[in-house]
């Protein structure tokens, strides 16, 4: 294969470039070509499978939190067991699947194609971050079967200092988990500043990858801080550090500054590359360029500039000064304004395009409604006044479930059915993978939107029991929570059938402008034999007819 | 020689030397935020206690402290030096400059040795160990556990630079580096750098408490 | 890509204004002027920081990217520091200094 040139106007080669080598899944075999591999390709599916376990055992604990709460009194597990799962649900959530889900999966696999690069700029310091990823996940499974945690995934002091559990391996692992994100977020930083193939301007990206990079920027600057607070809290709880001990005039509430000065930016690792997503599938599936290239690009870099100092509203009631919460309560409300250039621009880019309805598409119609609603409800928590009556009460639960599983969980899976034809060159059952994303849509809602009532109502959060006129809500959460469960098992079931049964793809099967699709599926080794030359944007739909056209014939 | 370390990803020498450059740039952004967290936690408690957070830190020896702040000025000097020269293809040079800036972190570590080993013999030492006063009023053990901790892991760092400088100038004395290739010389000097410049703010913020 | 370049002399002066801005420091910390003193020794502090970054560290002859990193992490720990710090300074309400009889330790 020569030099390939992607302009406006060649003839896509019908196999997609590469499609005489050997593609990445066959290009060497055996366990050790896996382990030991530098391929980013590779190394993304090897995250993948780990993000999806990782998935499946916080979603087992949030099961079992919601089946204990049928009921007003203990239904089957005592009060400790109750406060270890909600701890190891939001650990394992959080720092073993939401924060690394999109970045490590989808950003490792596409974000070096995207930029017609042949991998990222340290193949070795990636595979080294997955290991370390293991290695932290083996801390925390170790931790969590030597006593587990029940603190509550904020690790608030002075409870975290003292509680017999096992605090400090829980504060090292998630460390050792901080490292992981950093080495991949200096990869994206350095990729995307060095190995951009000719041509392909900082305006010419495709959008997630301005995501990964906003993203990535808030890994390099905030988990340092996380890591330090942790290490501070570790040594607590071990040797008695006492930091933050009031017995030597330490305050609790510093702890909660430095937690949340990487914490709340941590709601953006988990929100932006998500936008990265949609932002690609919206232009994809309705193949027409965004309304505004620049306001979602550049809104990226301000959300994940802002995000920064927003940090004290959680600390509205918990000692904070009156100065610093109005600060912080009015830079909040900023990132609403970024977040809401963002959904406009989505909006209207659906507008002229040629929109055709997969399950991605679906999934971005999800997305839109659960974010919205999210947001505003942040906007009220935000106003100091409200969110004295709201927090800690299962309103706060509602809203940032709403933000980061509507936000975070929904884009990761239109990212699945999306870039799956290009991982493994099979197209999913289109018909299944709508159905099933009614299913999760739907469990979600119920699983939530009751959540938003009981807080309203005054039901606090981390409680085991409750008073009876509560139950009827708790019931529909629950109901919701088993069939999000069951949706989610049959999407991944759908998406595993394909993997065997499903239909060849082509190079580009939903007719998408953007470079990763002009590879072959799967891609070979190398992505690009000859680094391409590029002569348009991603999202030049200039051809946007004849191409609908074509794809009409071909479905 | 150059062409063959050019690994496959990269289409220019140039744009993997600056790739190099770049992350271990980022690697100390990250790394100054480590420290940026217990600065935060200083600033809040000298904030919150001024006279007794500065009473703790009093106690501290400004003279060697102030030698340890000329030893590693000057050993950053001899570092940056040591950049210069391999640039002109003098790695024998460069690998001298290095194993005296090696030493100098040794010297360091020895002053800051004598100094842990007098605070320890007058039971200065953190948290629930201070001894020193009887009774501290809130924040003097603050202030000890503060100096303790953002040394120690300071000197963690130069223990670290110091193993990097002396693998680099065992390196340079067998050739590896020259004129063309010395990002791994340059990198392992930023870190050095970076180590100055932390001790640069512990230096007023421990020791100038007048 | 090299607009200036670092030279012998150059470092030899870096290290000298150094020593200089050290001993400057020390001096000023000598005179007893009070909440002053910590404001000069910092602002000292970053004046050798510079040096050191734009000299030592070759950020004169380097690329954008690499400047702004350094722009990013001064700027990023300024405001950590300041909105951390403002918390306690400018409390009404609440007590501005923890309760020691509140600790949880035996």
């Amino acid at each position: 294969m020569s030099q390939a040139t992607i302009d406006a106007d060649s003839k896509p080669d019908p196999l997609g470039v590469g499609a005489d080598h050997p593609d990445y899944l066959r290009a060497d075999s055996g366990l050790r070509s896996w382990l030991l591999t530098k391929d980013h390709k590779r190394i993304a599916l090897m995250f993948y499978v780990g993000v999806i376990l990782f998935l499946g055992l916080g979603g087992t604990f949030a099961l079992v939190l919601r089946t204990e709460l049928l009921t007003p009194e203990q239904t089957f597990i005592d009060a400790s067991t109750y406060n270890q799962m909600f701890t190891l649900h939001g650990i394992t959530m959080v720092w073993l699947f939401m924060i690394p889900a999109i970045p490590t999966v989808f950003g490792n696999f596409v974000l070096p194609i995207m930029l017609g690069a042949k991998d990222l700029a340290f193949p070795r310091i990636n595979l080294a971050s997955f290991y370390v990823y293991v290695l932290s996940a083996i801390i925390l499974l170790g931790a969590m079967l030597a006593g587990g945690a029940d603190t509550g995934w904020t690790f608030y002091v002075p409870y975290s200092t003292t509680s017999p559990t096992a605090v400090t391996w829980m504060g090292i692992g998630i460390f050792v988990n901080g490292i992981s994100s950093i080495m991949t977020s200096v990869n994206f930083i350095v990729t995307t500043h060095t190995m951009r193939a000719k041509g392909l301007s900082w305006h010419r990206m495709p959008l997630f990858v301005w995501a990964s990079y906003a993203t990535s920027i808030i890994i390099l600057f905030a988990t340092p801080v996380l890591g330090m607070s942790l290490v501070l809290l570790a040594l607590d709880h071990a040797f008695g550090l006492s930091l933050f001990n009031p017995r030597y005039g330490g305050d609790p509430v510093l702890f909660q500054h430095l937690f949340w000065f990487y914490s709340h930016p941590a709601v953006y690792i988990m929100i932006l590359p998500s936008f990265g997503v949609i932002s690609e599938v919206v232009c994809s599936f309705s193949h027409n360029q965004p309304a505004s290239y620049r306001a979602i690009a550049y809104s990226s870099l301000g959300i994940a500039f802002i995000g920064f100092f927003t940090w004290g509203h959680h600390m509205f009631v918990a000692g904070l000064s009156e100065f610093d919460a109005g600060v912080f309560g009015a830079l909040s409300m900023f990132v609403a304004i970024f977040s809401a250039i963002k959904v406009f621009t989505w909006v209207a880019t659906l507008r002229g395009g040629s929109i055709s309805f997969a399950t991605p598409m679906l999934y971005f119609l999800w997305f839109l409604f659960l974010f919205v609603f999210g947001g505003m409800t942040g906007v009220a928590v935000a106003t100091q006044s409200l969110d004295v009556h709201w927090h800690d009460t299962y309103f706060v639960v509602a809203h940032f479930h709403f933000i980061m599983v509507g936000g975070t969980l929904t884009s990761f899976l239109a990212a699945a059915h999306y870039w799956f034809p290009k991982m493994f060159g099979r197209l999913y059952d289109e018909r299944v993978g709508l159905l099933t994303s009614v299913a999760v849509f739907i469990g979600f809602v119920f699983t939530f939107l009751p959540q938003f009532l009981l807080g309203n109502g005054g039901m606090p959060r981390r409680y085991f029991t409750y008073p009876e006129r509560y139950q009827w809500l708790n019931v529909l959460s629950t109901g919701g929570a088993w069939l999000l469960g069951a949706g989610l098992l049959l999407a991944l079931g759908n998406l595993l059938i394909a993997l065997k049964w499903g239909k060849r793809a082509g190079p580009n099967p939903w007719g998408s402008r953007s470079f990763e699709w002009i590879t072959a599926s799967p891609p070979s080794k190398h992505n690009f034999e000859e680094t391409p030359e590029i002569e348009r944007s991603a999202y030049d739909y200039t051809l946007s007819e004849e191409v609908a056209r074509e794809r009409a014939k071909a479905r | 020689m150059s062409a063959q370390r050019l690994v496959e990803q990269f289409e220019s020498l140039e744009k993997q030397d600056h790739a190099a450059r770049l992350a271990m740039w980022m690697f100390l952004g990250s790394e100054t935020l480590l420290f940026g967290a217990l600065f935060a936690v200083y600033a809040y408690y000298r904030g919150m206690y001024p006279d007794e957070f500065v009473q703790a830190l009093h106690h501290n020896s400004v003279a060697l402290g102030t030698t340890n702040t000329v030893v590693l000025i000057t050993s950053s000097f001899t570092v940056a030096l040591g950049v210069h020269f391999i640039r002109e293809n003098k790695a024998r040079l460069t690998a001298g400059l290095f194993v005296v800036s090696t030493l100098f972190g040794a010297v360091f570590l020895v002053v800051k040795g004598i100094e842990y080993a007098h605070h320890i013999h007058e039971n200065a030492l953190p948290s629930g160990m201070y001894t020193f006063i009887d009774k501290p009023p809130a924040g003097v053990v603050l202030g000890y556990t503060l100096y303790w901790f953002m040394t120690a892991l300071h000197g963690l760092h130069v223990i670290a630079g110091m193993i990097m400088l002396a693998v680099v100038a065992v390196l340079c004395l067998k050739g590896r580096y020259g004129a063309h290739r010395n990002v791994a010389v340059e990198n392992v000097g930023l870190y050095w750098h970076l180590v100055d410049v932390v001790w640069i703010f512990l230096w007023p913020l421990f020791y100038l408490t007048d | 890509m090299i607009s200036a370049h670092v030279t012998t002399p150059k470092l030899v002066v870096s290290w000298l204004a150094l020593l200089v801005l050290t001993f400057l420091s020390f001096g000023t910390s000598r005179l007893g002027l009070g909440e002053a003193e910590l404001v000069i020794a910092l602002a000292i502090s970053v004046v050798k920081t510079l040096v050191v970054l734009f000299i030592f560290m070759h950020l004169v002859e380097q690329r954008f990217a690499n400047r702004l990193i350094v722009i990013l992490t001064f700027l990023f720990i300024v405001l950590l520091v300041t909105l951390t710090v403002a918390d306690p300074l400018t409390r009404k309400t609440f007590p501005p200094r923890p309760d020691p009889a509140a600790s949880p330790y035996p």
